[in-house]
């Protein structure tokens, strides 16, 4: 993901040669780009995305400060104006990392993690095996739960905790649960920054992920097991070894104490469950979609930030990590750049050249692009850029799968590399301060490979076998995609779009939709203007949804349907939406 | 400051040396020892380095060895070091019950800018006594002040350049065995007043180091300290566990293998950077075998050279 010293202690020549290789290389993507594909906009924006990408791998501590110039030269470049900028942020996103670090804080605080820990320490008829297994799967659970770094912390410090107790180099320990934390980071939208990057712009909610990524995480986690157990045998015999040894002489691994637990475990079950109940509690309130999951975390650590008011301050100043937050801020709209650039237009366009718009090419395809990219680069970065990828090629193809393919190739590409993911260098970082053990960079990719191959493998099938029963869900269009202009086709495709409704139509005998059971009306660009009129029918069965048409009155509306492409009778619209729905909340000013 | 420590050559003449004491007790010695300096430096005051020295010597006494005081003083005002040395064939009382009566007494005063040089002088010293082991007898039996010059100062040992680890540990310390148990370990620590003490094997060789601060962290492990608030444990439970198993566990258990240690001959200012550094208050001292030679504590650095 990131170079591991980030460029603090680089000589001058180092590090001049590492800022002209990362300029000169930023700059001959755009210029490259600019002289085949792009135009001067698309190419600037290009141009600062590769500069901070290779940015963030030359010089990991300057990130921030890379950022913040990437982002000046885009607005410099009329690339980014700040009305965008502040729409790209993603701010919701930021958000809901801010609550959930305040909640890991409180969690803490009140004895949630020791109590996880003490309960491993002194499970019942431990073994060195059980140890192994059940440490795993404690570290992809907590990331399923908080994040994938307060889970390695954690579980790491109970890894030296017992490694030192037993006299073991715990290297290989820590190696196994750092591989399933990543994994794990996978399960849920809480797990990594990605996935709740993810959620929101594929608009995803916790049951898709409960539904579709955590049973998949659960395949990929046993498999990560499996083969680091396998990989790590002697190891763990040993630990099992000095384990027996210990138990024998009637030592156990730490005092037996009762941790209270109740409070942690009610705080994070009510924020897991005010996540979980989002959909529902949107449906009720009548409230856009993902509102209640977004700012669920901020409303728990407002409750936390009460009870416990004497560490409110220190809870939004010591345990929200800003640095990292406003970094992804700005990465956010950087990358938000190449949308609004129609940079990712183009790249996706050149995807479906290359791969098709079949399931079977694209699924491994972004698995394989996105895991080997997560594996040198910050994964945020690399899904920020293919988020408007996969968006577009959605509007061909059923997204779920691209989306899956997406959120796992980015967690559990992190294996690869020691630099692959936040949790690898935090552990690593740990290990080396506490049990002074280096780890080599091709001593991890021997494993870390391996268990990421596994791990996508069976992602791949997975998605690959769930792909039938995934549905097809409503796909956001921009308005001018429907258009004849476009040139696009979007047959028998589920769609969301924004447009304003300018009257009734007349259009002539459309097969499949007699006159007798529709009411057509004219469709407008929701930016206003004269832009070119799309229709749209409403079956006559449906008056609710005539009346919302006729009342609406040039405003803009949420129209959900589904899109046929009739090239013969529609010459000049090409496309033509049947509406299912007006979701009233989804009505904008 | 001094650069290059003087040597015992140079500074020590036969005016400053008097194999006939006269005093029985220890004020009356030093006095004796001062008169002998006082022709040697201009305006030399005499009364106030007799207040330095015997303050010093209430807080630190100065008997080192059977016979051997080496009473000594940094005085503000001086721009050498002075040496005076005082034979008493019948002995002074130098108000150390538990020695013999001082029979040599070697009197030192440095500048009170060079927190390191009498230590130096003293080592040297030490170097002399330490060769000849009837060194204070052959002295005590001299009686003339050339003979007692070319003992101290004719030799080949010379004033260290500078103070090393050896000059500065702690020679006599308990040690711990990796074999015994952790209740030996807390009835160790609680009588000797260490935090930190060295374990060894049957070969006496240095296997690691344990501390008060293991012991408390194996008591109350890390775990446990994340809790903010740690009233579930106002009753020291989670003690109760490694008390109860204390005869049990073996120091071999929970010592600490990785620890700081570092040679005898490494200078001292070394030592200064370790502790600060480091942030320990203990330093294993090994010799050239790898085995232990002593222990340099903060505390013990600092008083040899700020206040003794």
């Amino acid at each position: 993901m990131h170079g591991e010293e980030g460029g603090m202690q680089l000589g001058v020549r180092q590090l001049l040669t590492r800022l002209a290789v990362m300029v000169g290389a930023g700059v001959a993507a755009g210029v490259i780009g600019g002289c085949t594909v792009f135009d001067v906009r698309q190419a600037a924006a290009v141009a600062v995305f590769f500069s901070i990408i290779l940015g963030t791998l030359f010089f990991w501590n300057f990130r921030l400060a890379i950022a913040f110039l990437g982002l000046s030269v885009l607005i410099c470049t009329h690339s980014l104006n700040i009305q965008q900028f502040v729409q790209s942020s993603a701010l919701e996103v930021i958000l809901f990392l801010v609550g959930m670090m305040i909640i890991v804080g409180a969690l803490r605080d009140l004895g949630f993690f020791s109590w996880i820990v003490q309960c491993i320490v002194s499970m019942p008829n431990i073994s060195g095996g059980k140890f192994i297994v059940v440490t795993s799967a404690a570290s992809a659970l907590l990331a399923c739960a908080v994040d994938e770094v307060t889970s390695i912390i954690f579980i790491s410090t109970l890894i030296f905790q017992v490694c030192d107790r037993l006299k073991l180099n715990p290297t290989p320990y820590v190696i196994i649960a750092v591989l399933c934390t990543n994994i794990g980071s996978a399960g849920t939208m809480m797990g990594n920054p990605v996935g709740i990057y993810i959620g929101t712009k594929g608009g995803l909610t916790f049951g898709d992920f409960m539904t579709w990524a955590f049973p998949l995480m659960l395949l990929a986690l046993a498999s990560t097991v499996a083969v680091t157990y396998w990989y790590f045998r002697r190891e763990v015999a040993l630990f099992n070894e000095h384990l027996q040894a210990r138990l024998a002489r009637n030592l156990s691994l730490a005092s037996t104490v009762d941790v209270p637990y109740v409070q942690g475990l009610v705080l994070l079950l009510a924020t897991v469950l005010a996540i979980a109940s989002h959909h529902q509690i949107e449906s009720w309130l009548g409230l856009g979609k993902n509102s209640v999951l977004l700012i669920a975390p901020l409303a728990c650590s407002g409750v936390v930030m009460i009870i416990r008011r004497d560490r409110a301050r220190h809870y939004v100043e010591r345990d929200v990590d800003w640095w990292t937050l406003l970094f992804f801020m700005l990465l956010f709209a950087i990358a938000g750049t190449l949308e609004h650039t129609h940079v990712d237009r183009i790249m996706a366009s050149r995807f479906a050249g290359i791969c098709g718009t079949e399931h079977a090419v694209l699924v491994p395809f972004i698995l394989a692009v996105t895991a080997l990219g997560s594996a040198f680069v910050d994964n945020v970065i690399f899904v920020a850029a293919f988020c408007p990828v996969i968006e577009q090629l959605a509007v061909n193809v059923k997204d779920l799968p691209l989306w899956w393919a997406l959120l796992f190739g980015a967690c559990f590409g992190g294996n690869i590399t020691m630099i692959g993911s936040t949790a690898n260098i935090v552990a690593l970082g740990m290990l080396e301060k506490r049990a002074h053990a280096q780890v080599g960079f091709f001593q991890w990719l021997k494993i870390g490979f391996l268990s990421a191959l596994l791990a996508c493998v069976v992602a791949w099938a997975g998605l690959m076998l769930l792909e039938p029963w995934m549905p097809d869900r409503h796909v956001q269009l921009k308005y001018e995609y429907l258009t004849a202009d476009s040139g696009k086709v979007f047959h028998g495709k589920n769609a969301e779009l924004k447009a304003r409704c300018t009257g009734r139509a007349s259009l002539p005998s459309l097969p499949g939709f007699p006159a007798a059971e529709y009411e057509a009306f004219w469709l407008s660009p929701p930016s206003g203007g004269r832009g070119p009129a799309v229709p749209v029918l409403v079956p006559k069965a449906h008056r609710e949804l005539t009346a919302t048409l006729e009342a609406a009155d040039d405003t803009v509306l949420a129209l959900r349907g589904k899109v046929h492409t009739m090239a013969a009778e529609l010459p000049d619209s090409l496309h033509l939406l049947v509406l299912e729905a007006v979701s009233p909340a989804a009505v904008e000013e | 400051m001094t650069r290059q420590p003087p040597q015992y050559r140079n500074m020590l003449s036969d005016r400053q040396i008097s194999c006939h004491l006269s005093a029985s007790d220890r004020d009356g010695a030093v006095r004796e020892l001062l008169a002998l300096l006082e022709p040697e430096v201009n305006g030399f005051d005499a009364e106030t380095a007799f207040r330095a020295v015997i303050d010093r010597e209430e807080v630190f006494p100065t008997v080192i060895a059977p016979g051997l005081a080496v009473p000594h003083a940094r005085l503000p005002d001086l721009d050498r070091p002075l040496l005076a040395v005082g034979i008493a064939p019948e002995g002074i009382d130098f108000q150390q019950p538990e020695m013999p009566p001082v029979r040599v007494a070697v009197l030192i005063l440095t500048p009170g800018d060079d927190p390191g040089l009498h230590l130096q002088l003293l080592s040297g010293l030490t170097a002399v006594f330490k060769e000849t082991p009837d060194a204070v007898e052959r002295l005590a039996r001299m009686r003339a002040p050339e003979e007692v010059r070319e003992f101290l100062a004719g030799g080949r040992h010379l004033v260290p350049d500078f103070l090393t680890a050896r000059d500065l540990m702690d020679r006599k310390i308990p040690v711990l065995r990796e074999e015994d148990s952790v209740q030996s370990a807390i009835h160790t620590f609680a009588v000797s007043g260490f935090g930190e003490l060295p374990v060894l094997d049957r070969e006496d060789d240095l296997r690691g180091v344990l501390s008060i601060a293991d012991l408390l962290q194996l008591s109350l492990p890390e775990h446990l300290l994340w809790m903010e608030d740690l009233s579930p444990f106002y009753r020291f439970q989670p003690f109760s566990e490694m008390l109860r198993n204390a005869g049990e566990t073996k120091i071999a258990d929970v010592m600490r293998e990785e620890y700081l240690k570092v040679s005898e001959r490494m200078p001292a200012i070394q030592l200064a950077k370790l502790f600060l550094v480091n942030k320990v208050l203990q330093i294993i001292v090994v010799d050239d075998r790898d085995r232990l030679a002593g222990v340099v504590t903060m505390r013990d650095f600092c008083a040899k050279l700020f206040w003794e």
